[in-house]
């Protein structure tokens, strides 16, 4: 009974010490069915929701890898290439809306996107669910599973549920802010300091380190004139959704969970280091030169943020 | 009666419309429902929580006191639930309500929305402004490190922004625009200095950011979210409350509609009441009147129910109570023999009305009157009119017995004057009644009867006596009859003659029978059938002469006795109880009986048995006729023998042979028994008889027919067929062999010398077979496939037998058709040899080779080993077909062994071919002449040759290890797999049979089995050899066993020479991994 007593008392005061940080540690999503998350695993490698059977969801979001590949844009169905960087799909269920624009509330709206996009799956519901229904071990585990069999809807929440399932647990930050002090070394910390200090912590916020609110690229201007590449469509970011022109640049704020595995940065992927990434960062969104020190401490402290996950290489 | 009519009809409808309209009420009361206004009024918390949630959320970004934004996640969902159930179409939860409310739906959504979406641009706005207001503190601290700068205070600036950021005022805002316009004028005098510059770019973003802030703050306070719930709960609570209001209404409604039902229905309750009271009264009136009727009374109703009856009613038909009566016509039509058994319909002789006059089961008359009621109803009446009908009866009966009497009656009057004649006397006498009536007897009179007698009869009439006396009468056509009569006076009440009645019996018949009697007593003296009767007690009473001419008895022998002094003895006591049995039943018997003569000579007699029975219908006598028939019964034996058996041999002919066949395939197919037929037809009778003469040839048949009795069982049946062709029919056989020994008999039999006249003579016979059921299973398809399988003996060489058997014929067949092929291949070189390789697993080289004998015959094909080693084995042709294997094998590895070297060769050794003369002599020539050293070769024999453990056999293996050679045992584990034996024998391999190998890893695992034989091999210095390896898990299990030699098509199949060169080079190129 003391032994209970004194374990809830610690929780409390660990999370009282919790709600005082912007950042709080990831936690896995509860009550996922395990024959659901296999599954949808299973689907989210399965060939056969693109129209030539040539790409999986596991083709452009590599979970050995930051759950994205590494390239400026993804190539899909007939060598078709992508018109922004893919985001990953690691912690995503946390992500307040999906893609870059924000076009879907949820994980489940967001699974149509790429399976009916031609220029990534390019197929559409009625092909996918004639493909593997003549698949009798795929038939057969949906009846299992659900009670009206292999539907469009089903397809996407196996997926989805298995997308919840991806959750980088147990970073060094976590641990840290969990009371771990030796988890991070003096200049990581020094790094989420400068990170605060400095009003990163402004967007980049919440368990996810980000994706919980939207924010214009080149807040203080200057990004996209600077960046020498004509606009694109895609650059237009939320505007493509609202038409509200007010909405010009604006995006979702990306997690910065994996950001640390990442080989290009930003939407455009205009940027291939991390520390450079910072400094455009601060240039642009703070208005604000920092010096590479500092650059170097906040990339350290962004390292410590990547967390653990079966599917997800070991670091 | 019309009226009221209408009247109910009117009542029905009214009730009708209430009935429908109480639904109508009810189910409209059941609309309005509850559980959806619950939803609603939920649904409208649910929002207003979320609106406050919403500005709390507002609040909290604009004060930035929410460290981060996650906690907006949970609010979010909830909100899309809440967006969910209000946006469906045309206003969610509240669709169906009134536009009033739909309207304030329709706004609320809108603005729901755009308060969220303000709230997501209030969390980049606010982001934005607090990093500028974080960073501009920096910047204004940089301007001290920089003297030059010294006329320039950046606190001012900073003053001015926090002031409109508190209070955004006009006036605020009209402070930081003039200050503003200073620094601008600064940044103009220190163009270079980037510190100015920066500074003023984030001053200037800030005031932008802080205006835009307070926009969107005042959008979001603007929105009238709060106005809108306010108005939606307003307006929905006063729509419910209407509706409401309408549900007790319509409870009203419903309840006063009910009241009024009820009323209605007491009122036609006690409506009804009175009317039954009035009714009954009336009933009761009725029954009493009717109660009290003489007469039987019954009431039915046009339905055809009895609606009363009175007790004489049923008095009157015998019932006790109403229950016992049937309760409608319909019952009464199918009951009605249950009360009535006579029923006819009579016209009264009085009225002429007509009535039933119905007899009833208690033996009344009833006058029945059945009369219809104006409503369809009917009124039934009886009247017992039993003493009349009985009276009537009475009279009836006694009129009939003088008109029916067989007598002739003759009533007169005082004066003898005919005043009624009966119809016998018509009958007798021809004349009618008209004829005679008020005329005298005396016509009648033949003329026989004196005066004197006549006048003595009236004399005594007169005095009143009774007459008797025979007279001769003459009828009407003049012939004469004899009669007997009876005259006596008829008195009235007062004593005086009032009549006479003469009663004649016409007695000319009884004179004319005693004249028969005398002629048939001369018939049965004459009749050629022996007569003798009995009594009841069987005591004989009379014989005729034809008797003693059959049985040798005397009418005085036998009078008096018992009939059983004739019996044989030959009947036992059964048949004389059948017999009496049927006599007793059916009156007479007749059958073959032998009875005994005097002599004591036994003889067959058709024997007919009559009863005659008295009037009392007991027996009174037996008759019994019989008929000597010893010749009859020689004659039809005579004719039966002839129609079965044939007169030259005395066997059963055709016809018999058939009936016994299908009688026999009768019983067979009931008890399933097998049953052969054999047909025989002799090789060389027609020459016999040809040059020999009929005699000679009917001698031999008759010879033939002695051998062949004697080799068949009694059970069986022999016969002949017609010409020299004999069918032996075998039943009951255990089997084809069975038959098969018969008929080797039988060939046997008749290819023995006959001696006739002196001659030697040789005929020999063809035996054609069919079998029962396998072949057929009617005589005539039998006898036909039998007769066809003896053509296919003729054919095939005379004296053999030949089944018609299919399956068996055809194994035979094509072992005899093989043998031939084999005898031939070998000629023709067509045997090939195959060569399949045995691999060492361990390094992965070729240890060895088996060699097998494959052969390919140019018409036939592939001809597996399975069948031709077994033919080539029984024939004795394994001899040397094994000795060509041997040497070609070893010829052929001489050149394999340029190849390879060390190569191992393995050949197969037939059991057979130890009787055959292979020995190890053979063996050293073939090594001579191949020049193959003795330790490449092994030799393959099976286990079943060591199991003799025949010191001869171990000499022989000896031989052959004395050379060099190895042995080894192959398909071990097949046969007696015991290892003990094994230790006695020179053996150096052991191959496991492939059955073993393929239940490795299966659900029969024999991997425990094998681990055995290879432990008890190791232990006795034997190598192991795998064979039949085909998968990689079989050959993992063998490897793990420590089995290291492996057969198989894992490795490869068995090839010729030429592939196994190519596979060898290709399999010893591959490096071992």
């Amino acid at each position: 009974m003391l032994k209970f007593i004194s374990v809830v008392f610690c929780f409390i005061v660990s999370f009282d010490v919790l709600a005082d940080e912007p950042i709080t540690p990831l936690v896995p999503i509860e009550g996922l069915s395990p024959d659901k998350v296999k599954l949808g695993q299973q689907l989210f490698n399965d060939n056969r929701l693109s129209k030539d059977n040539s790409i999986s969801c596991a083709s452009c979001h590599l979970l050995s890898k930051h759950g994205a590949d590494n390239r400026t844009r993804s190539i899909g169905i007939n060598g078709s290439q992508g018109i922004i960087k893919t985001p990953t799909v690691y912690n995503s269920a946390f992500n307040f809306v999906q893609f870059w624009d924000g076009r879907s509330r949820t994980l489940n709206q967001q699974v149509s996107g790429p399976i009916h996009n031609p220029i990534e799956m390019g197929s559409h519901w009625l092909e996918v669910i004639d493909k593997l229904s003549a698949d009798p071990a795929v038939a057969v585990q949906f009846k299992t599973l659900y009670d009206d069999g292999l539907t469009a809807a089903n397809i996407a929440d196996a997926i989805t549920t298995f997308e919840r399932s991806l959750i980088t647990l147990n970073s060094r930050f976590d641990r840290w802010l969990e009371g771990d002090e030796k988890a991070l070394s003096a200049n990581e910390k020094q790094g989420y300091q400068l990170f605060k200090a400095f009003g990163c912590i402004s967007c980049h916020q919440g368990r996810n380190v980000g994706g919980n609110m939207y924010a214009y690229m080149g807040t203080m201007g200057g990004y996209f004139s600077d960046r020498g590449q004509p606009i694109t469509v895609a650059d237009y970011g939320r505007f493509n959704v609202t038409g509200v022109e007010d909405d010009k640049f604006l995006f979702k704020v990306p997690s910065l969970r994996l950001v640390a595995l990442q080989r290009y940065f930003f939407h455009d992927a205009s940027e291939r280091r991390l520390v450079s990434a910072i400094e455009v960062m601060a240039k642009y969104q703070l208005g604000r030169n920092i010096n590479e020190q500092d650059a170097e401490l906040i990339a350290a402290f962004l390292r410590s943020l990547v967390g653990q996950h079966p599917l997800l290489e070991p670091q | 009666m019309k009226r009221k009519l209408s009247n109910s009809i009117i009542l029905q409808a009214v009730l009708f419309i209430a009935l429908i309209a109480l639904l109508f009420f009810f189910f409209k009361l059941n609309n309005l429902n509850s559980a959806e206004h619950k939803t609603r009024v939920e649904v409208l918390l649910s929002a207003e929580r979320i609106d406050a949630e919403l500005n709390q959320a507002g609040l909290q970004i604009l004060t930035t006191s929410m460290r981060h934004y996650d906690s907006l996640s949970a609010l979010y969902i909830r909100f899309d639930r809440l967006m969910d159930t209000l946006k469906a179409q045309p206003a969610g939860v509240f669709s169906a309500t009134n536009p009033l409310i739909m309207d304030d739906v329709k706004n609320l959504v809108i603005h729901l929305q755009t308060k969220l979406e303000l709230i997501e641009r209030l969390k980049t706005q606010s982001a934005l402004v607090r990093n500028g207001l974080l960073y501009l503190p920096t910047l204004s601290d940089e301007f001290r490190t920089q003297p030059s700068l010294s006329m320039i205070n950046p606190n001012v600036y900073l003053t001015r922004l926090m002031a409109y950021q508190h209070f955004a005022t006009d006036s605020t805002k009209a402070e930081l625009l003039h200050e503003m316009e200073a620094l601008d004028h600064w940044v103009q005098l220190y163009p270079e200095n980037e510190l100015v510059s920066n500074f003023q770019r984030h001053l200037l973003k800030s005031v932008e950011g802080l205006n835009k802030l307070s926009d969107i703050k005042k959008q979001f306070i603007g929105i009238p979210t709060k106005n809108l719930l306010e108005s939606l709960r307003i307006n929905y609570l006063d729509y419910h409350e209407v509706k409401v209001k309408e549900r007790q209404q319509l409870s009203i409604l419903l309840l006063m509609l009910c009241t009024v039902l009820i009323a209605f229905l007491i009122i036609i309750l006690r409506r009804l009441d009175s009317s039954r009271i009035v009714a009954e009264e009336a009933n009761t009136l009725l029954h009493n009147a009717v109660e009290k009727l003489y007469e039987g009374f019954a009431l039915y109703s046009a339905q055809g129910s009895l609606r009363f009856t009175n007790s004489r009613w049923l008095a009157l038909y015998g019932v006790d109570s109403m229950a016992d009566y049937p309760c409608d016509l319909d019952e009464l039509k199918t009951r009605k023999h249950d009360f009535i058994v006579e029923e006819t319909e009579v016209e009264d002789e009085v009225t002429g009305l007509p009535f039933t006059l119905q007899k009833t089961k208690n033996g009344r008359w009833l006058q029945a009157r059945d009369t219809p009621t104006s409503d369809g109803g009917l009124v039934c009446i009886r009247v017992d009119i039993t003493d009349y009908k009985r009276a009537e009866h009475q009279l009836r009966k006694l009129g009939r017995a003088v008109e029916q009497s067989p007598i002739s009656i003759v009533i007169t009057d005082v004066q003898g004057l005919i005043e009624y004649v009966n119809p016998k006397f018509e009958e007798v006498t021809g004349y009618s009644f008209e004829d005679v009536k008020g005329t005298n007897p005396n016509i009648l009179k033949a003329g026989y009867t004196s005066e004197v007698e006549h006048a003595a009869l009236w004399h005594d009439l007169k005095a009143g006596n009774e007459w008797k006396g025979v007279f001769a009468n003459r009828k009407k056509d003049g012939t004469e009859y004899w009669v007997s009569v009876t005259v006596s006076p008829i008195r009235d009440e007062a004593g005086v003659i009032t009549n006479f009645v003469a009663i004649k019996e016409d007695i000319t018949q009884q004179k004319a029978d005693n004249a028969y009697l005398e002629m048939a007593a001369a018939v049965l003296d004459a009749t050629p059938e022996g007569i003798m009767t009995t009594d009841a007690e069987l005591r004989v009473t009379a014989v005729n002469p034809a008797f003693t001419e059959i049985t040798g008895y005397q009418e005085s022998d036998v009078l008096g006795k018992k009939p059983s002094m004739l019996s044989s003895g030959k009947h036992d006591a059964d048949f004389y109880k059948k017999m009496w049995g049927v006599l007793i039943e059916k009156g007479r018997w007749a059958s073959e009986v032998w009875n005994k003569r005097k002599d004591g000579s036994v003889y067959p007699q058709w024997l007919s048995i009559n009863v005659v029975l008295n009037d009392k219908g007991e027996v009174s006598q037996y008759v019994a006729i019989l008929t000597d028939i010893s010749e009859r019964k020689a004659q039809e034996e005579k004719i039966h023998y002839q129609a079965y058996y044939d007169g030259l041999t005395g066997l059963p002919n055709r016809s018999l042979l058939m009936d016994r066949v299908e009688h026999d395939l009768q019983i067979a197919k009931r008890k399933g028994h097998q049953s052969g037929l054999l047909f025989i037809d002799l090789d060389r009778f027609k020459r016999v008889n040809d040059t020999m003469g009929h005699e000679v040839g009917d001698q031999l048949l008759q010879e033939v027919a002695e051998r062949l009795k004697i080799i068949i069982r009694s059970s069986d049946t022999i016969s002949r067929f017609g010409g020299d062709e004999f069918v032996i029919y075998l039943t009951d056989i255990s089997g084809p062999s069975d038959v098969a020994h018969v008929a080797e008999k039988i060939v046997d039999a008749l290819s023995q010398p006959f001696d006739l006249n002196g001659f030697e003579v040789f005929t020999g016979a063809s035996v054609g077979i069919a079998l029962a059921p396998v072949d057929a299973m009617r005589p005539d398809d039998l006898l036909r496939l039998a007769d066809l399988a003896m053509y296919k003996a003729k054919e095939s060489g005379r004296n053999q037998y030949h089944f018609f058997a299919r399956k068996m014929q055809d194994k035979i067949n094509r072992r005899v058709m093989l043998e031939h092929l084999i005898r031939k291949g070998l000629e023709k070189n067509e045997f090939e040899i195959y060569y399949q390789p045995i691999v060492d697993c361990r390094s992965n080289t070729l240890f060895g080779l088996e060699a097998l004998a494959r052969w390919t015959h140019p018409d036939e094909g592939m001809i597996s080993p399975v069948e031709f080693i077994p033919v080539a084995e029984e024939s004795g042709l394994i001899a040397p077909l094994g000795e060509w294997v041997l040497t070609r094998a070893c010829t052929d590895l001489v050149d394999i062994h340029h190849h390879c070297e060390g190569v191992h060769l393995s050949v197969n050794v037939s059991s057979r071919q130890y009787p055959l003369g292979f020995d190890a002599e053979c063996v050293k020539r073939i090594l001579d002449d191949t020049g193959i050293m003795g330790h490449d070769l092994s030799l393959e024999i099976t286990e079943s040759i060591l199991l003799d453990d025949d010191p001869d056999i171990l000499s022989w293996l000896n031989g052959f290890r004395a050379l060099g050679v190895g042995l080894s045992i192959d398909d071990f584990g097949t046969g007696y797999s015991s290892l003990s034996y094994l230790k006695r024998f020179p053996i150096d391999y052991l191959k496991i049979d492939q059955a073993f190998v393929a239940s490795l890893n299966t659900d029969d695992d024999s991997t425990p089995l094998v681990r055995a034989i290879i432990a008890m091999a190791r232990s006795l210095n034997m190598k192991i050899i795998a064979e039949g390896v085909e998968l990689k898990t079989q050959l993992d299990t063998i490897e793990s066993l420590s089995c290291h030699y492996v057969q198989g098509y894992y490795f490869a199949k068995p090839m010729p020479k030429d592939q196994l060169l190519v596979w060898m080079a290709d399999y010893l190129q591959k490096p071992s991994d």
